[in-house]
């Protein structure tokens, strides 16, 4: 393994002594078992309004249902408001209730809600990560830039070996479907959200980390952050270390 | 971006059309591994990679499968034509033939109709005499001179302050909390409450002077219903309504049905002038998703820009100083296509000229 697969022990070193008040008693370098769920999910993206689309959004909001109305409103050319009303259909926005009239679709009215234009999209495929200790999902803080193993061993080329932390439970079938219920989901799957998710598989995965035991609380340091994660910190309490 | 002539047929020794597919995107691939470079080159292999994501033009292009005229037609009128075809048409004039005209006419005609349009050619230069006899009124973006994008934002967001001030002037009195609108919506139920009150005493108490407090609380209430109903003209229609207590009650409870909703929609119009009142960055995407024509060359319709936008109807103007790779650009990004030139050995209209049915095809006189 190259030094590339995580911090060298020695940056890790300097990130903790640059840490006022942290008085270092040894680092441990260790690999954590997590659980990765494979899921095909239809996921709700979110990119900021541009300017008519949201505007246009509201105004239909606001009752004004036709094109030359909202045109008249606006001040805008009938072709561009048209355009654009179809562009919000088109991406699932905008519907036509039983009477013909434009409406707002229940995305539609969320995005305006969040003030961000969301987006849904099939069949992607995506990988769900959960902690091997309580099945607890992984932040997205931490799963975004975090190094991930497929097989529990490590060595770095500076001959720091990662030992393998024992005490993993198998991952609940109801993990996923648990996850996609949260209201702070997004915490958890970043701004590709997905809305629902057909699980097609589980592996085992392992998280090399650097345990930090300090004179006080000990201090876990990830690839994810530049300082100790305090979702690692969390999540090593109570896990005593052998050595 | 100068147009580098790629003739495929040749260059791979045998006839495009003959290949299949895949064979047909590696050797446009391969034709622009040698004749391109740099963001050129990038811009046509994504081209190429949106090219097998669309089955109808690989299949016209590599295998000269047309479509099915939707609805054949006996005019012999060209525009028409080309306006009709439900996939490609070649408009070809020898040189020294004005052609313009007609792809102006084409332009003018598929504008008219609502189509959004995309114009091409391999140069600037080759644009000027198109652009400059655009008509007016529909909405013209070029995207291959600097600043012009910005230019016809700013004209926009004028022309939407200028427009939108009679919405915002209508609205006026709906705006704030509270309104003037609201403010008499009061006074209207204030004087409807004591209109009621008065009339209840005359039925039990009937006295000149009840009559005459009941009969001065209606009229009250029915000033603030006249204020009101112009308050509602231009807004929305204004219901029928009758100066008696039933009528005017009737009415104080439409126009507070009304009044959150025009109470918002001041809001709105308001938020939207301020906005149309600054420069914004913001709109050019917008418009250059639903302007009625974008103008550019070939492998401009490729930059970043234009990465989601599409078209109704592309026209590949000078068409036959266009490779088969760099009118994929534009190709592309569009349902329907009018290819206009001379035809010229290696350029993308002599490849398509090869194998298109008469229907698909003109030749200007």
């Amino acid at each position: 393994m190259s030094d590339g697969a995580h911090l060298p022990l020695r940056e890790v070193t300097r990130r903790v002594e640059a840490l006022p008040d942290v008085r270092p008693l040894r680092i441990l370098p260790l690999l954590l078992p997590m659980w990765a769920a494979e899921v095909v999910a239809t996921v709700r993206e979110s990119q900021p309004y541009d300017v008519l689309d949201r505007y246009l959004a509201r105004a239909i909001d606001s009752g004004l249902l036709d094109i030359e109305e909202l045109a008249t409103f606006f001040g805008v050319e009938p072709a561009i408001v048209s355009r654009a009303l179809r562009f919000l259909a088109g991406i699932g926005h905008l519907a036509r209730d039983d009477r013909g009239r434009l409406t707002l679709t229940g995305l539609g009215r969320r995005s305006l809600a969040d003030g961000r234009r969301y987006q849904l999209f099939q069949g992607r495929r995506l990988l769900l990560r959960f902690d091997g200790f309580t099945a607890a999902p992984v932040p997205y803080s931490c799963s975004a830039g975090s190094v991930w193993l497929r097989a529990p061993e490590l060595t770095l080329s500076d001959g720091t070996a990662f030992q393998l932390v024992d005490g993993g439970t198998a991952l609940p079938g109801d993990a996923v479907a648990a996850l996609l219920a949260r209201d702070d989901l997004a915490d958890f799957t970043g701004p590709v959200e997905p809305v629902e998710a057909e699980q097609h598989g589980t592996r085992p995965l392992w998280l090399p980390v650097y345990l930090v035991e300090c004179e006080d609380e000990p201090l876990v340091f990830g690839r994810a952050l530049d300082g100790p994660d305090p979702y690692l910190a969390r999540l090593m309490v109570s896990r005593p270390i052998a050595g | 971006m100068a147009s580098t002539s790629v003739d495929l047929g040749h260059d791979e020794g045998r006839d495009g059309r003959d290949e299949g597919p895949a064979d047909f995107c590696a050797s446009l691939e391969a034709a622009v591994a040698r004749n391109a470079a740099g963001l050129d080159a990038r811009i046509q292999r994504d081209a190429i990679v949106r090219l097998r994501a669309s089955p109808g033009l690989l299949a016209l292009l590599s295998e000269g499968r047309w479509a099915e005229p939707g609805e054949r037609s006996a005019s012999t009128d060209v525009i028409q034509r080309a306006l009709r075809v439900p996939d490609m048409f070649c408009l070809i004039a020898q040189p020294g033939v004005n052609r313009a005209q007609t792809v102006l006419e084409i332009v003018r005609s598929a504008a008219k109709r609502g189509e959004r349009i995309l114009i091409t050619a391999p140069t600037a230069a080759a644009l000027d005499t198109v652009v400059s006899r655009l008509p007016h009124g529909p909405t013209v973006i070029r995207t291959d001179r600097d600043g012009h994008l910005a230019t016809v934002a700013a004209r926009l967001q004028r022309r939407i302050l200028e427009r939108s001030e009679s919405s915002s002037k209508n609205l006026g009195a709906w705006l704030g909390e509270p309104s003037p609108a609201k403010g008499r919506l009061r006074r209207l139920n204030l004087t409807l409450d004591e209109a009621r009150r008065a009339r209840k005493q005359c039925v039990t108490v009937r006295t000149p002077f009840t009559e005459l407090a009941a009969q001065r609380a209606l009229e009250s209430a029915e000033r603030s219903a006249h204020q009101l109903a112009r308050m509602l003209t231009g807004v929305v229609p204004v219901p029928h309504w009758t100066a008696d207590l039933r009528g005017l009650e009737a009415f104080a409870g439409h126009c507070g049905d009304l009044e959150p909703t025009l109470r918002a929609r001041a809001g709105l119009i308001r938020e939207w002038r301020q906005r149309a009142a600054r420069p914004s960055r913001q709109l050019h995407a917008e418009l250059l998703r639903y302007a009625d024509i974008v103008v550019t060359t070939c492998l401009g319709a490729g930059r970043p820009e234009h990465a989601d936008l599409d078209f109704d109807l592309l026209v590949v103007e000078d068409a036959g100083r266009v490779t088969t790779a760099e009118a994929l650009v534009p190709l592309v990004r569009a349902r329907r296509a009018v290819l206009a030139g001379t035809a010229a050995r290696g350029s993308v209209l002599d490849h398509v000229l090869a194998h298109a049915p008469e229907a698909n095809r003109a030749h200007l006189p």
